[in-house]
């Protein structure tokens, strides 16, 4: 029989290197093929991580991989911004005051279909849309209500506005103004991404050059007049929620935010003048180590990007985002597994290092959130932010082997993304022009066989949005059926509606 | 591929040192925990190399939940349910007395099983799913009835005993600590002639984690445990490569995302190294078992405990766990129901089929951040062993008291983080609702154990008390107010100065005052007041409580107000005028709240007689 040694001693570094640990290696597992075409082997090691991009990565200095700011959440976290709008101005200002006493930092304004087309509440075409899926705004007295009590200067407004901008925008500045604060004081951001309303959201109203000329216009404006204000939101979440994988979410966005650079060069600006308040929206899914490569990835793409337009100021290579919780991937059915699906797409969200967060209540895919639903997704940010530690440190998964993602991989696997997004950049006609044609509309359902997603989901109509198909329906759903409807007596859920973001 | 990597794939970019960062930074960003460690606000390649990875195991883990039902019946019908909605393993314990095999005064909960109940619950298990008996003293009777239940045919079965935990969770065993290692080295024989893999050996953090032991102090407890383990079980003839296989080891996570993947890997990296220079280096790696936390579960706002069971479930799997128990989110209201438990069980079918968490092995290797965290708390623990074994081993430290104190000490400074607010619990020391929905949850059943035995071997018990407590206690308190007087009592908040300016100060007293299950209505100091009121707190910056605060504190005394409060930093001109106390970051909050409830309730009481 062995004798054990006296471990006491031994230190710290005398147990480490002692006897040669000759425990059974685990026998080597297939990898497994992601939907984007991305083998993930069942163990990393050092020899997967190239050492010069990483060894020389720092928070706030370009490329950015480690994030755009040099501290990140460890001195001012992520901002809990939550999309909601409904009803009537009163009815949504209620709403919104509620939620910034209860620990929301930003607003995220949804207005409802008539207003995304332009529509007057009292449009014969528009009957049965007015209030449904978000805020009704017809005039400067409605925007007035909506931020009633809400102190302009101190709280940033995200509008998710695309095709009728110029009112909205028009009508938010004035509002401001009646509140005595000037548009330089304005932060916030405007989604004003036109491109992808043509590839799969849909609420567009002119045809694609016109609408491309109004967010030069914008971008002119808000360059000179409202510094702190992001002039566009360039969109990947619609088209992971119309289907697309990460890597083609990630090329469309990026060649989409590369084609608004150039309108913004073509109206005359200089490229640092408008290129710093570009920011992005993507959308966050299941599968969290491919959400985290995919945000850091897409920081060093738009870098290169950036420096290859001529950009000289380093705010203009840092790419900024907002972020939201994948609509697609929850289910109708037994709901409140929703509650750990949101939750686990926040946890990448932020190991990606998102700007601000949407997290989805887990009754979306049934009915507008209640005030219920609503408190639950808040608090999945402030427990993330509060209690899971994830503000202490920047970029924990900075350096792993597996989740940083590293340049073989996006060259081979997530490196499709780099470059379908570099071919997209040299395509001929660009993103606007190829619009109309419906090149682009037809990409983004690209799925390859073995893809875990819906068939049909992507061609979203005007009249029926994305939000409302979960994929409660996809075999893939792994929580199986409730025995028995599991709302619990003392939670109701509203009348169905539809979400627009 | 090859030509590929050897392009630098961002030519135009050239590394940056780590000091161009510092130079960008203040000072000061570091977290103190009380954890044993200090979080960095960043880790880069500069902090050299990653120590050894805990061995490699094939990614994925096995679903399991942790069960204390009232008896057999009960228990029989509740995991096949859950077997029906994808549970791997059950994970039983029995009552704290049978574990024990002593009549003990510690609040004893569990299972009451005999070896007569195990063919009730094999047949309500499939040949799949494992079953886990956390059976401390039982556990010879127990194990030789599952081997006959089973066959042939076991599932990585476990009936488990560590000696040590028992004692220090119940603080008695009816056996002495020998006879308890006579006991085990029996039972662990019966297991390798049965030569089904029966693991029958826990080494076990779990109890130690309740009591409010930090990470560091986890991992040293679960490895100076497993030496005490080897080094007893080698007196009894079962020398440590005999005995390995028979040993899971059983930790729980609370929700720090950081720490917890570090502690577990911490402790498998130690073990691992233990192992080797034990000679019992061979065959697979040591199965770790990991519950999500007690200790920080709440009883208020009892929804968040699903996004700590999120969380901690992904930090267990990302820290390499093999079984995994995401409890109930009801389970600090009662005994958790069909939905609660499916929910649980669905959180890891989430975890593990829609976000691939099973797909690497240690994807938190190589990371600057958890390979240094690793690291401290590997270092840190390993001495704190060290220390032990120079005090005569874990048995010593437990028996005389001395493990017990160090923990309690931990304990403490984490309530005071909490009730000072560098700790938050959401939703209850934090954005608290007063109006949550309320979920009737039945209470467990508790049989009697039936052991009438004393303790022949008697250690301080560690508590097992959650975070909020003291915190769910000033929410009793108010409810218990509200249902005397037929509302909830109220708090008035007063901005002084331009309540715009006066936001930060309104939403840090409204915060305070609902943590005390006080209901906020905002007012001006000219309003008239109501004379149901009895708390006011004055909210403002600096300067306007420094030229308005005295007279407004005055005029409210002088309404009728009986405690006037300052959301700010104390001045005697405010203390002069009258103001009862003053809140800010870093009070005592359940000290302060905890007085002002005595104070108020006790006199509406009265009024109310």
């Amino acid at each position: 029989m062995s004798q054990l040694p006296d471990f006491s001693s031994l230190d710290y570094d005398a147990l480490l290197a002692g006897p040669a640990a000759s425990g059974s290696q685990p026998e080597a597992a297939e990898p497994w093929s992601t939907p984007e075409g991305i083998d993930i082997a069942a163990r990393y090691g050092a020899e997967q991580r190239p050492t010069a991009l990483h060894e020389g990565a720092m928070p706030g200095f370009p490329p950015y991989l480690r994030g755009p700011y040099p501290t990140m959440y460890v001195q001012r976290p992520w901002t809990v911004r939550q999309y909601a709008g409904f009803s009537t101005a009163e009815q949504s200002n209620a709403f919104y005051q509620r939620n910034l006493a209860a620990g929301q930092k930003g607003l995220s304004v949804a207005f409802d279909l008539a207003t995304h087309r332009g529509y007057d509440s009292d449009h014969p075409r528009v009957v049965g849309d007015v209030g449904m899926a978000g805020v009704a705004i017809d005039s400067i007295l409605d925007m007035r209500i909506l931020f009633d009590s809400i102190p302009l200067d101190r709280i940033s407004v995200s509008m998710t506005m695309n095709g009728a901008v110029l009112p909205v925008m028009a009508l938010f500045i004035l509002a401001a103004e009646e509140q005595g604060v000037s548009p330089d004081k304005l932060s916030g951001t405007i989604q004003n991404d036109i491109l992808k309303e043509f590839m799969v959201r849909n609420t567009f109203i002119y045809p694609p050059e016109p609408s491309m000329r109004i967010i030069g216009d914008i971008f002119a404006y808000t360059a000179e007049h409202m510094p702190k204000w992001n002039s566009i939101s360039v969109s990947g979440y619609h088209m992971q929620e119309a289907g697309a994988t990460a890597d083609i979410e990630l090329a469309y966005t990026l060649a989409d935010g590369l084609e608004y650079v150039r309108t913004g060069i073509a109206a005359g600006l200089e490229v640092d003048a408008f290129v710093p308040r570009i920011s992005f929206f993507f959308g966050i899914g299941m599968h969290s180590m491919m959400e985290v490569a995919k945000l850091r990835a897409a920081r060093i793409l738009w870098a290169k990007l950036m420096k290859s337009v001529g950009a000289k100021h380093p705010k203009s290579l840092a790419l900024r985002t907002h972020c939201q919780t994948s609509g697609w991937s929850l289910a109708a059915a037994d709901p409140y597994n929703n509650v750990a699906r949101t939750c686990v797409e926040a946890l990448a969200a932020v190991g990606g290092h998102t700007q601000s967060l949407h997290t989805n209540a887990f009754d979306e895919a049934l009915a507008l959130p209640t005030d219920f639903s609503a408190r639950i997704a808040r608090n999945t940010q402030l427990y993330l932010q509060q209690e899971a530690g994830l503000t202490r440190s920047i970029d924990p998964w900075g350096g792993s082997y597996s989740w940083s993602g590293s340049p073989t991989r996006w060259r081979g696997g997530p490196g499709r993304a780099s470059r379908r997004s570099s071919r997209w950049a040299a395509w001929p006609r660009p993103s606007s022009k190829a619009c109309p044609s419906g090149a682009s509309r037809r990409r983004p359902p690209a799925r390859r066989p073995g893809s875990t997603r819906g068939s049909s989901r992507w061609w979203g109509s005007t009249a029926g949005p994305w939000k409302t198909s979960p994929s409660s329906t996809c075999s893939r759903s792994t929580t199986g059926p409730s025995a028995k409807p599991s709302s619990r007596g003392s939670v109701s859920f509203g009348p169905s509606g539809t979400r627009w973001r | 591929m090859s030509t590929d990597d050897a392009k630098p794939l961002l030519p135009e970019f050239s590394p940056v040192a780590f000091d161009r960062w510092l130079d960008k930074v203040d000072d000061g960003l570091e977290t103190p925990t009380v954890e044993g460690l200090t979080v960095r606000p960043l880790y880069t390649a500069q902090d050299g190399e990653a120590g050894p990875r805990p061995p490699a195991r094939t990614p994925g883990w096995r679903i399991a939940q942790q069960y204390g039902c009232g008896d057999v019946s009960t228990l029989d019908e509740v995991l096949k349910r859950d077997v029906s909605r994808g549970l791997e393993a059950a994970w039983v314990t029995l009552h704290g007395e049978l574990r024990a095999g002593a009549a003990v005064s510690s609040a004893a909960t569990g299972s009451v099983l005999t070896a007569a109940s195990i063919p009730t619950l094999v047949e309500s298990l499939t040949t799949s799913t494992a079953l886990q008996l956390d059976a401390g003293l039982a556990a010879p009777d127990l194990a030789r009835a599952l081997i006959d239940a089973r066959g042939k045919e076991a599932p990585r079965d476990a009936v488990l005993c560590d000696p040590l935990a028992v004692l220090a969770s119940a603080g008695g065993l009816g056996v002495s600590l020998d006879d308890a290692y006579a006991q085990l080295a029996q039972t662990t024989t019966l297991a390798i002639e049965a030569g089904t893999g029966l693991a029958t050996i826990a080494i076990d953090a779990v109890p130690a984690h309740d009591a409010g032991a930090s990470a560091e102090q986890e991992v040293a407890v679960a490895i100076a445990t497993g030496l005490e383990h080897l080094q007893r079980l080698q007196a009894a003839g079962l020398d440590a490569a005999t005995v390995m296989p028979h040993i899971v080891m059983q930790m729980a996570v609370g929700g720090d995302l950081l720490v917890e993947v570090a502690k577990l890997r911490a402790v498998r990296r130690l073990w691992a190294r233990v192992r080797a220079h034990a000679g019992a280096a061979e065959g697979a790696p040591t199965p770790l078992w990991v519950r999500t936390s007690w200790r920080h579960a709440t009883v208020r706002d009892p929804w968040v405990n699903l996004l700590r069971g999120t969380v901690g479930a992904f930090a267990a799997i990302v820290g390499g766990c093999s079984v995994l128990a995401v409890q109930p989110f009801t389970e600090t209201l009662g005994a958790p129901e069909a939905d609660a438990r499916r929910w649980a069980i669905n959180t890891q079918h989430i975890l593990r089929g829609e976000s691939h968490l099973g797909a690497v092995d240690d994807p938190a290797a190589g990371s600057f951040a958890f390979e240094s965290l690793t690291d401290d708390l590997a270092k840190g623990a390993w001495a704190r062993v060290r220390e032990w074994l120079g005090a005569g081993g874990m048995g010593e430290v437990l028996t005389s008291g001395r493990l017990q104190g160090e923990i309690a000490e931990r304990a403490a400074a984490r309530s005071t983080a909490l009730a000072t607010g560098k700790l938050v619990a959401t939703g209850t020391t934090a954005y608290p609702s007063l109006d949550e929905p309320q979920l009737e949850v039945p209470a467990p059943t508790a049989p009697s154990s039936g052991v009438t035995r004393t303790a022949a071997v008697t250690a301080l018990p560690l508590s097992t008390r959650r975070l909020t407590e003291p915190f769910e206690a000033l929410r009793d308190r108010a409810d218990e107010a509200t249902q005397a007087r037929g509302r909830r009592p109220r708090a008035m908040l007063v901005p002084v100065g331009d309540p715009r300016r006066a936001r930060g100060q309104i939403d840090f007293a409204r915060g305070f005052a609902n943590v005390g299950g006080f209901e906020v209505l905002l007012m001006t100091p000219d309003a008239t007041l109501s004379e149901k009121v009895q708390l006011a707190i004055l909210c403002g910056p600096a300067e306007a409580l420094e030229a308005e605060g005295p007279a407004g504190a005055r005029r409210l005394i002088a309404g009728g107000i009986a405690r006037v409060l300052v959301a700010g930093r104390p001045t005697d001109a405010l203390r002069e005028a009258g103001v009862y106390d003053f809140i800010h970051r870093g009070r005592d909050v359940v000290a302060v709240l905890g007085a002002l409830q005595a104070d108020l309730f006790a006199s509406t009481s009265e009024a109310v007689r």
